[in-house]
């Protein structure tokens, strides 16, 4: 998964800079869009969910 | 006489915006160069949230590079604006997870100044969205002003700084393919090469 982000950056940077901005532009959101459902699954644990209980007071 | 005055402000207006925004790339470039001499150099290898964080500082030279090859506009402002608070949004969370000292969690990579990576983010992504607030209030919108002219000395600085992270970007990836391979990152080694 991490791979296909950076593949989809790298593919977007390059697509901008060779004046493909409509490819670019979905390509860049769509990196986006898998960067967060990644980033989501990485900080969610099977045991507190998305609750971060280590920092209560 | 009052008309030449407003003609040379607004060059000079044209001008500021462009060095400002070469001057953001230049500095989110610094950073991820950074990143990859700890990486490559001292062996601290990135976890997942770490890499999401470069994933970002890419997003938001996507927007700045933008305007270098397609015009100013505040579409890619809002490009890099987008990228600027998913930055924050996850060094924040990393930080959060690592500010209570506990069994399997420490901060990643030795600290800088005292600060760890991910608070170096914060620091990072604030400073991003200050800038652009900054530069909304002072120089103002550039919507539509022309790119630098490629065989000007400023065109061709910004396509050197440009195609120096695109080459970043495509290093990352090759990094991330041998440290992650197909499943998930881990600092402890690169997955291709065990």
């Amino acid at each position: 998964m991490m791979a296909v982000i950076f593949a989809m950056i790298s593919a977007a940077l390059l697509a901008g800079w060779f004046g493909r901005r409509l490819i670019a532009i979905i390509l860049v959101l769509v990196s986006l869009l898998f960067a967060v459902h990644l980033f989501l699954w990485e900080i969610h644990s099977p045991e507190y969910g998305f609750r971060m209980p280590w920092i209560q007071t | 006489m009052r008309a030449l005055a407003r003609k040379r402000l607004e060059a000079l207006r044209f001008l500021l915006n462009e060095v400002y925004t070469l001057g953001m790339m230049a500095v989110i470039a610094a950073v991820l160069s950074t990143a990859m001499v700890m990486q490559y150099a001292y062996g601290e290898l990135p976890c997942p949230l770490c890499l999401l964080q470069r994933f970002a500082m890419l997003g938001v030279c996507f927007g700045l590079m933008q305007n270098f090859r397609n015009g100013f506009s505040d579409r890619n402002l809002g490009y890099s604006l987008l990228f600027s608070v998913f930055l924050l949004i996850v060094s924040v969370r990393q930080t959060l997870l690592d500010i209570y000292p506990r069994p399997g969690h420490a901060y990643v990579g030795s600290a800088v100044l005292g600060l760890h990576m991910p608070v170096w983010s914060i620091i990072i992504a604030l400073a991003l969205i200050s800038a652009f607030a900054v530069k909304l209030c002072v120089i103002g919108t550039e919507d539509g002003a022309s790119p630098p002219s490629p065989k000007s000395a400023f065109g061709r600085v910004a396509a050197v700084l440009s195609l120096y992270v695109i080459a970043l970007a495509l290093v990352n990836f090759g990094s991330v393919v041998v440290q992650c391979g197909h499943g998930e990152c881990h600092t402890t080694g690169y997955a291709l090469l065990k």
